[in-house]
């Protein structure tokens, strides 16, 4: 086959003998398209007990697009402040309940599961989310 | 130097003023490109108690040369649901912890799936892994 299509390479870099990881772009190569992204927030109930099931919520994020996406979720920790973000996991902190999140999709939703491991009382989590085009085969 | 190059604009952004969150594309800056994608079925061992294994694993050859940035998502047991990489399927939690989780190093991606809790007979997962051109470091 023709080699044809589109390549673009950072400042200082040949497009014609750099390297892939040099070039901004390259037909070659596809790319993650964002679908939809958004944010949100949930009060979540208290643990049951310093040992025992976290209280949790689930939020689901309609997408429709009919086959499996790739996406990212991140989440605030009861354990830190509310702007700091990340893909926290559903863990265990010693002999806290754990907290964070676990997210899942199928062909029509995103799952968020948000998780509060603090007993003495109810938590806002906030969390973002980002869907792409991008399917998952 | 002569300033050149090349850079789209999303639409309803004038590309000649506005940021460069609201490019699609601009030369000065690198995009995340997709090495490779795809998608494998794991076999998960018997979980017989803290004596069972209860896992999984698969690697892939990604040819790269460094440790790439990677995503990864798991069917574990719940039908239909794909989870996050590090997530815990919740259609699980009454009686077995199951999660599934990779890394990379120079030469190959790395999944695994790991049972813990009560009994499980053995079953099979599916990894579907995205690994992208970048090192992190030049």
């Amino acid at each position: 086959m023709t080699d044809y299509g589109i390549k673009i390479s950072q400042a200082e870099n040949d497009v014609k003998t750099c390297n892939k990881e040099n070039l901004v772009f390259s037909s070659k190569y596809d790319s993650l398209k964002p679908f939809i992204v958004g944010y949100g927030e949930k009060t979540v109930a208290a643990a049951t007990a310093p040992y025992g099931p976290s209280g949790e919520e689930l939020v689901q994020i309609k997408h429709d697009l009919g086959y499996l996406p790739f996406f990212y979720v991140f989440c605030t920790s009861i354990w830190r402040s509310d702007d700091k973000f990340s893909p926290y996991a559903y863990k265990s902190i010693g002999a806290i309940s754990p907290d964070g999140g676990s997210y899942a999709v199928d062909t029509n939703y995103l799952y968020i599961h948000l998780f509060n491991g603090d007993p003495t009382g109810s938590r806002q989590i906030f969390f973002r989310y980002h869907i792409y085009y991008n399917e998952l085969s | 130097m002569t300033d050149y190059g090349f850079k789209l604009s999303k639409p309803g952004y004038d590309i000649k003023t506005c940021a460069v969150k609201d490019q699609v594309i601009n030369s000065e800056r690198n995009s995340l490109k997709i090495w490779m994608a795809g998608s494998n079925n794991i076999s998960v061992s018997e979980f017989t108690g803290f004596a069972g294994t209860g896992e999984g694993y698969f690697e892939v050859n990604h040819s790269l040369g460094y440790a790439p940035f990677f995503i990864t998502f798991f069917k574990l047991k719940h039908s239909t649901k794909i989870w996050l990489q590090d997530s815990l399927d919740q259609s699980m939690l009454a009686t077995n912890f199951i999660h599934g989780e990779s890394y990379t190093d120079t030469t190959k991606l790395h999944a695994h799936i790991y049972v813990n809790g009560n009994n499980l007979a053995a079953w099979t997962g599916k990894v579907y892994y995205y690994i992208l051109i970048d090192k992190a470091m030049i």
